[in-house]
């Protein structure tokens, strides 16, 4: 997918000023965080729990090259050939051979973000294959032709007259605007496409080194189909998702569901560990993994590493309010929210995403909330460092920082500056003794106004009671 | 020219050389001490559990009076006395004279009702777990509207955990699939709506050991 990461100011300003788009972000507002902290109430060692699931996630990051190398060789025990991929360009040119050697034709894909990140989806159409997305949310998207805006509810930001009007648009079929017979209609339109589609493309939720597995984490059956039906199987997968045993993925089953929708367990959990048995009537007859690097090597031993930790619940930008105002598509890629913030930069480069770590308060909701416990405002904090470091930021910023930096070392000039200061805002101030533009700062004054520095300032004052004290 | 796989392990390695490996003083899976809970408990358990995630329960005596009531289920739920079935069942449900119309191969797209069994049901969370092969095709469970799954009390598990000691006692299937409830979706407007792509209803018969 092309990053438009580098415009994320540009970005947000459209999301803020669209007023379809907050309002469906005010409907979307504190759902996803409601129905999980009801679901962790159902654990009574929560935090054990998450100190479990963290210390499991590092066990396979800092023994990658072993386990990686064991899920390989249980893979190939299984019959799945398994596929290594540097780059994203590399994901898609697989892919595409793998298509053209079984004479593919038609797509269908459950949803997978690493082929996001590489734009799989136009390489393949490019090359005229018929590619169909089924999760519903994706399927939305690929109609409305817009990025996923959401880790697990990718049309989060779609209401339901946006979709009744690409359904029919889509469709011909008469426009309906109830949720259940819209879900209904794409149950019937997508039927068939699994049906007969040659190749079934998913991601991974999680792979298995201790039997080579492949772990779909879904609710619609749509992982089940893709996965069944067509004659080949790509499962695409970032190096980073693999866990040693089924007993760390029972230990992440239980906070997943929970961390994403609230739910105790997923409508379904599929183990898939190669192609159709000798004697079996369906199933893929080809299995293949692509085990994607796409810049996570390189976190790797980095201050960033817990980053990689990440199990994609989205429970960070659920509980984010940077997020919650600005969608997920303000942040130009294909993570959003305060692990997008982090992931971006990190896989992309930080001059690709300046703005990214800048794009929170650091409220710390995410780290509360985040069951693998990566502690994502430090790393934002660590990022934002790196990029002074390499100077990254814009000059007015480099400036300004300077200045006040001088100004803190010399203490009779900080004591002029700030009386001018205090003079000039009590000038500008109005009536009611707010300030209501700052210029320069016109982005902090339009949603609100500055109170006018009243009265004396604590070094007068200071001054002042010292000397009648004494 | 290197390739892609020896390129990331070389950057792996060269990354994790001299990093400080993790102080790994939690572990990661403490063992439990809890003692196996009573077929009554995990009956309960499992009926709770099922039933809050849409899956119909019902209790069946014995495993004898099992197609005697998956026919008035079917015609009370006004569905064709027809359904496609795992052909593990052929041996047991063949033997039973009822006006139920019964196949037993992989599912096909207008089969309306899909009849099967299970590996193990997992009490914790109103789970299925179904395994595929030859004569356990995943199709049965997965196109047909009407998912019926046939669970003998004797294949509860308590959780997840220990329903991979009951998997491990066959060869590792193609897929294996935990079912918990019909398929869902909530991806507009967050509103949950029962029947996406898969199965719209499960009903779970749950027979007793008694002969």
């Amino acid at each position: 997918m092309h990053s438009k990461a580098d415009h994320f100011k540009e970005n947000s300003r459209r999301q803020l000023g669209d007023a379809t788009l907050q309002q469906n972000m005010r409907r979307f507002g504190g759902r996803f965080a409601q129905a999980r902290a009801v679901a962790m109430e159902e654990l009574p060692d929560l935090e054990a729990l998450r100190d479990q699931a963290a210390a499991i996630r590092d066990r396979s990051l800092y023994q990658l090259d072993e386990w990686l190398l064991r899920f390989e060789a249980q893979a190939k025990n299984a019959g799945i050939t398994v596929h290594w991929a540097a780059t994203g360009a590399e994901v898609n040119r697989i892919v595409l051979e793998i298509a053209q050697a079984a004479d593919v034709r038609k797509v269908v894909k459950s949803k997978s973000m690493v082929s996001e990140e590489t734009g799989l989806n136009e390489a393949l159409i490019g090359a005229g294959l018929h590619v169909v997305e089924t999760d519903l949310g994706e399927y939305i998207l690929q109609l409305a032709e817009e990025p996923p805006s959401h880790l697990i509810a990718p049309a989060l930001h779609k209401n339901v007259e946006e979709v009744a009007d690409l359904f029919a648009a889509h469709h011909h079929t008469p426009r309906q605007t109830d949720i259940p017979s819209l879900c209904r209609e794409a149950r019937v339109q997508l039927r068939p496409h699994f049906l007969d589609a040659d190749m079934g493309i998913t991601g991974g939720n999680f792979l298995i080194a201790e039997t080579g597995s492949v772990v779909l984490v879904t609710n619609e059956g749509n992982g089940r189909m893709v996965t069944t039906l067509p004659r080949v199987h790509v499962a695409i997968t970032g190096i980073e998702k693999v866990l040693p045993t089924l007993d760390d993925l029972t230990t992440l089953l239980k906070l997943l569901p929970r961390s994403a929708t609230g739910q105790s367990i997923t409508n379904y959990v599929s183990l898939l560990t190669g192609p159709r048995h000798d004697d079996e009537r369906e199933g893929p007859s080809q299995s293949h993994i692509i085990l994607v690097d796409g810049g996570r090597s390189e976190v790797l031993g980095t201050a960033l590493q817990p980053a990689l930790r990440c199990i994609r619940c989205g429970a960070c930008m659920n509980h984010c309010p940077v997020y919650q105002n600005i969608g997920g598509q303000a942040y130009g890629w294909v993570y959003p929210g305060p692990i997008g913030a982090i992931l971006t930069p990190a896989y992309l480069g930080l001059d690709q995403a300046r703005d990214l770590p800048q794009a929170a308060t650091l409220c710390g909701a995410c780290e509360v909330v985040c069951p693998v416990r990566i502690p994502l405002p430090a790393l934002m904090r660590e990022l934002r460092q790196q990029s002074v470091q390499q100077g990254l930021r814009p000059w007015r910023e480099r400036l300004g920082v300077r200045l006040w930096h001088w100004l803190a070392l010399h203490p009779r000039s900080y004591r002029w500056f700030s009386r001018v200061l205090i003079w000039g805002l009590s000038k500008m101030a109005n009536a009611q003794g707010m300030v209501t533009r700052l210029p320069g700062l016109d982005g902090w004054t339009q949603g609100r106004d500055m109170p006018a520095p009243q009265g004396a300032s604590f070094h007068s004052l200071y001054r002042k009671t010292s000397r009648k004290t004494s | 020219m290197i390739s892609s796989r020896d390129l990331i392990l070389q950057r792996i390695r060269a990354r994790l050389h001299g990093a400080v490996i993790h102080d790994d003083t939690i572990d990661p899976q403490p063992t439990s001490v809890l003692p196996a809970p009573s077929l009554e408990v995990l009956r309960q358990r499992f009926m709770d559990k099922a039933s809050a995630l849409g899956s119909m329960v019902h209790l069946v005596p014995t495993r004898d009076a099992v197609p005697t009531i998956l026919e008035n289920l079917l015609q009370e739920l006004e569905l064709p006395l027809q359904a496609v079935c795992w052909p593990a069942l052929a041996p047991w449900l063949d033997q039973h004279h009822t006006r139920l119309n019964l196949f037993f191969r992989p599912a096909e797209p207008a089969d309306a009702v899909g009849v099967t069994g299970c590996h193990c049901a997992i009490a914790d969370t109103g789970t299925l777990v179904l395994r595929t092969s030859a004569l356990t095709p995943g199709s049965v469970s997965l196109l047909p509207e009407t998912h019926v799954a046939l669970v003998s009390e004797e294949d509860l598990v308590s959780d997840m955990k220990a329903s991979w000691r009951h998997l491990a006692r066959e060869p590792w299937a193609r897929s294996v699939n935990f079912v918990s409830g019909p398929s869902r979706t909530a991806d507009i407007e967050q509103t949950v709506v029962i029947g996406a792509h898969g199965p719209a209803r499960v009903i779970i018969l749950l027979y007793g050991s008694a002969p």
